[in-house]
C-alpha cells in the first residue's frame, strides 16, 4: 500500500523524478511515452465499447446491458489510471538504469476483457432479451 | 464515440442532465484534442523533450472524465 501511495506522490512531483539519477537517451523517453499513449488508446476504446454496448444493444435487460456497458467503462478508467502510473515507475527506473518495473496489469487487462466477450457471446447466443 | 455520445444523449428524451453530462464530455473530448495537438507540435523538433507530468496526467484525466460522463449518460 505505501507503495501504491508513494507512487501516487510521483505522479504530482516531476521535479522529484527529474532530480534521480540521469536523463535517458531522449529516444527511451519517446518509446516510454508511446507506451504510454498504447494504453491511453487502449483505455478510450474501452470506453468506447461502453458506450456501443449500451448503444448496440437495446434489446437486452436494462441489468444486463448497463453492467456490461459500466463494466467496459471502469476497465476504461483503471487502464488510465494504470497508464499514468506505468509511465512514472518506467521513467523513474530509466534515470536510475534499474529494471523497467513488472506488472500483472496486462494479463487481468485480459482476462477481464475475455470474460465481458464470452459474457456478451453467450448474451448475443441465447439473446436473454428483457 | 463523440457520435454515439450525441446518440446517447438524445436516445430518449433530451434531458437537462442528459444534456449537461454530454456537453461535459464534449468539453473534455476538445481538452484532450488540446493536449495531443500540443504535444505533437511540441515533438517536431530535432530533439524533443520528453511528455511532460502535466500533459500526462491532463490526457489521462480527461479519458477517466469522459468515461465517468458517459456513465452518467448511460446511467
Amino acid at each position: 500500500m505505501s507503495d501504491f501511495v508513494q507512487s501516487l506522490r510521483l505522479w504530482f512531483a516531476p521535479q522529484r523524478i527529474r532530480d534521480e539519477g540521469e536523463t535517458p537517451d531522449y529516444r527511451f523517453s519517446l518509446a516510454n511515452e508511446r507506451t504510454f499513449l498504447a494504453w491511453i488508446r487502449t483505455s478510450l476504446a474501452l470506453v468506447g465499447g461502453g458506450f456501443a454496448v449500451d448503444q448496440f444493444l437495446p434489446d437486452l435487460r436494462w441489468g444486463v446491458r448497463v453492467g456490461l456497458a459500466l463494466a467496459l467503462l471502469a476497465a476504461g478508467v483503471l487502464c488510465a489510471l494504470r497508464a499514468v502510473n506505468h509511465w512514472v515507475r518506467c521513467e523513474r527506473a530509466m534515470r536510475r538504469g534499474e529494471d523497467l518495473p513488472a506488472s500483472r496489469f496486462p494479463a487481468v487487462l485480459s482476462l477481464v476483457v475475455a470474460v465481458v466477450a464470452l459474457a456478451m457471446v453467450v448474451v448475443v447466443v441465447f439473446g436473454w432479451t428483457g | 464515440m463523440a457520435v454515439l455520445a450525441v446518440k446517447l444523449a438524445l436516445h430518449d428524451d433530451a434531458t437537462a442532465t442528459g444534456l449537461t453530462a454530454l456537453a461535459l464530455s464534449a468539453l473534455v473530448w476538445a481538452g484532450f484534442l488540446a493536449v495531443a495537438h500540443r504535444r505533437i507540435r511540441s515533438l517536431s523538433t530535432a530533439r524533443p523533450a520528453p511528455l511532460s507530468h502535466r500533459g500526462a496526467l491532463l490526457a489521462a484525466g480527461c479519458t477517466i472524465a469522459l468515461a465517468a460522463f458517459g456513465a452518467a449518460l448511460i446511467w
